[in-house]
């Protein structure tokens, strides 16, 4: 039978702890850096919300954004409709009567980047704040986000995230993910290397001006509009202090299919911008970020690969080894014991969980989040799994070409 | 203070460079958990293997002693029957358990394994010398396995996964009968001229293969086959 050769085992810790200690040095390298006065802001700011079929949330997000302590006056909505099928026009017209500065479009259904544009194009703020309908926000964000505007290389703002629900385990799981991904997001926002624009980000209308609107094609709009950003050379604040809280997939079958979007959307943009990979210009993004997110892409769907079959190999084993009669015993020895905790693989093993932990804790308070260490521990144990196979199911339907449908 | 307003600026490209010494670090760290985990697990990885120098120093002295013994008392077999035996065989039997787990850390082809395996098989056949001897002489009715495995995945001079299997199943049958079953492991690669002559004579020159109660099977066998075995 195959065996999975050794050293694939260790190139896999390699890579893992090359990502973790790059970015506890980014973390530790920011600590040290003195903290920047960005100064006081009076920007105009329109909030664009695409909503399709949002009928149930859609007045949460008004609410949330009419409670920000921010400057009334400077604020203005725009709702588009995508055609919703629902009383999402009704629910639209009653709160642009209940509210001041909300004005409403009705389009035909064209997907979100399509609702967006139609949206954008009616802005004639200097700020505009793209928002999902089903996404709240903390009232202190708009304070937090838009003092870093003051600094005229940056072309968008966005924030960490937060599930609006944790009632259900796959809830629970994407908020340890968004919370994880909010503490690398935010370290990649310091060096200049966030690649992203997720559910809420503010963007310099100058920039749609000049380089266009969301690319209507693209599975993952945020992750295009992120890299089209960086390739022309501006950058993407990062705002942990304060949280967006959006609903997320609650069904593990809703949950794949949005994955399977983001991975197909994740490689096709990579595709798009593929001259920015191990491209100096493009700084650590280029040479470290971008190429360590698709090695890690397809490190998760080797692993998931690996394990599916080295769970079979060992299964069939044990069954062959039952079958001519072994019965398990369970002979304990300190020193055999003592030995196997010798062996590298071990070794490494036992400091990625030290590892593990000890960004859980780090991550934690620095978010200042509640997640769980159960959670967390369900997370490595189960979630990651899941989300494996999500990327090799990215990865097959982008090879064989096929869009996933949403 | 008066805090600064800056509005209305136009979008500026940045150049970017990058964090050098970000890379640095997280590559000497990386080196540093890879390097400090061989050179530890290594380290006392190797003294284990001293350890078992050590000890089987202390079975080869008490062999040694015995067949002495036996030679200057050829015709007083009570002697064979007196000797306290139980803990040799125990530490034989832990000696073997952990050059396995030690082969499985350093590596099959470690010099320093294979100088320890060479003397365990030497070992291992002067035990079985004693042992035969003790079963004749003693009225034990011991039964006595020799197993003739390889350990090299090439299949050279036998099967592999077959000898592995084997070794599992004739785990069980001493985990069932620890008193009344006596097995000595042989790896046919590293036969030396004591445990090549002992293959010889039963013309075994492939693994799996076992000699049970002095006859030979040059075949995989199940528990079940090698009970029935036991029960003639």
């Amino acid at each position: 039978m195959f065996q999975i050769p050794i050293w694939v085992m260790y190139a896999v810790f390699c890579i893992e702890f090359l990502i973790a200690f790059f970015f506890l040095s980014v973390f530790i390298k920011v600590k040290l850096m003195k903290k920047e006065d960005l100064g006081k802001v009076d920007y105009n700011v329109t909030f664009v919300l695409p909503a399709y079929n949002h009928s149930a949330l859609l007045e949460n997000s008004i609410k949330s954004i009419k409670s920000l302590d921010y400057q009334q006056e400077k604020i203005k909505i725009i709702i588009v409709d995508d055609g919703s099928t629902d009383d999402t026009v009704t629910v639209m017209k009653k709160l642009a009567k209940k509210y001041e500065g909300i004005s409403f479009f009705t389009k035909k259904h064209g997907g979100k980047s399509a609702a967006v544009n139609y949206g954008l194009e009616r802005a004639n703020t200097e700020l505009i704040v793209v928002l999902d309908a089903d996404t709240v926000l903390e009232k202190d964000i708009l304070t937090k986000a838009l003092p870093m505007f003051n600094n005229p290389s940056i072309a968008a703002v966005t924030s960490k995230m937060r599930p609006l629900f944790m009632n259900k385990f796959i809830e629970r799981m994407q908020y340890v993910e968004y919370t994880f991904t909010g503490f690398y997001r935010m370290l990649m926002g310091k060096i200049g290397s966030l690649p992203l624009t997720p559910a809420f980000s503010i963007f310099r209308k100058e920039f749609f001006e000049k380089h266009g609107y969301f690319d209507v094609d693209s599975m993952t709009e945020d992750f295009e509009m992120g890299l089209r950003i960086q390739s022309k050379h501006h950058d993407i604040g990062f705002v942990h202090d304060s949280c967006a809280i959006t609903e997320v997939p609650n069904t593990l079958r809703k949950f794949i299919r949005q994955r399977l979007r983001w991975g197909y959307g994740t490689l096709s943009s990579y595709k798009k911008y593929k001259w920015m990979i191990f491209n100096k210009n493009y700084g650590d993004l280029g040479m470290f970020i971008l190429p360590i997110w698709f090695i890690g892409m397809l490190i998760a769907s080797a692993i998931f690969l690996l394990g599916i079959y080295s769970i079979i190999e060992n299964s069939i084993d044990y069954i062959a080894r039952l079958l001519v009669g072994w019965r398990p015993s369970f002979y304990f020895s300190i020193d055999n014991f003592m030995i196997s905790l010798l062996n590298l693989k071990v070794m490494l093993f036992g400091i990625s969980i030290i590892l593990g932990l000890m960004l859980f804790f780090l991550i934690r308070s620095q978010l200042n989040e509640r997640i769980k260490l159960k959670d967390y521990i369900l997370f490595v144990i189960i979630y990651l799994w899941i989300l494996s196979f999500t990327s090799i199911l990215s990865l097959a339907y982008f090879l064989i070409g096929k869009k996933p449908k949403w | 203070m008066v805090k600064k307003m800056i509005q209305k600026e136009k979008l500026v490209e940045v150049k970017r460079k990058l964090n050098y010494e970000v890379y640095i670090a997280a590559i000497l760290i990386t080196i540093f958990f890879f390097v400090a985990g061989l050179a530890i697990g290594d380290y006392f990885a190797y003294q284990r293997v001293d350890d078992i120098g050590v000890y089987q120093k202390a079975i080869s002295a008490f062999l040694t002693l015995s067949e002495l013994k036996g030679e200057l008392q050829a015709n007083q077999s009570a002697d064979y029957c007196n000797l306290s035996w139980d803990d040799v065989w125990k530490e034989k039997v832990e000696i073997g358990r952990l050059l396995t787990a030690l082969e499985l850390k350093l590596g099959k082809e470690d010099p320093a394994i294979l100088e320890q395996k060479r003397i365990y098989n030497e070992v291992q056949f002067r035990t079985y010398k004693l042992v035969e001897k003790i079963n004749e002489n003693c009225d034990k009715k011991w039964d006595i396995i020799l197993f003739f495995y390889t350990n090299k995945k090439s299949n050279t001079g036998g099967d592999y996964g077959l000898s592995e299997l084997q070794g599992y199943v004739l785990d069980t049958v001493y985990e069932r009968d620890k008193e009344g079953v006596k097995i000595f492991s042989f790896d046919i690669n590293l036969l030396d001229k004591s445990t090549s002559e002992l293959a010889n004579s039963y013309n075994i020159t492939t693994a799996p293969a076992m000699v049970i109660n002095s006859k030979a099977y040059l075949k995989f066998m199940n528990e079940n086959e090698i009970q029935r075995i036991f029960e003639k």
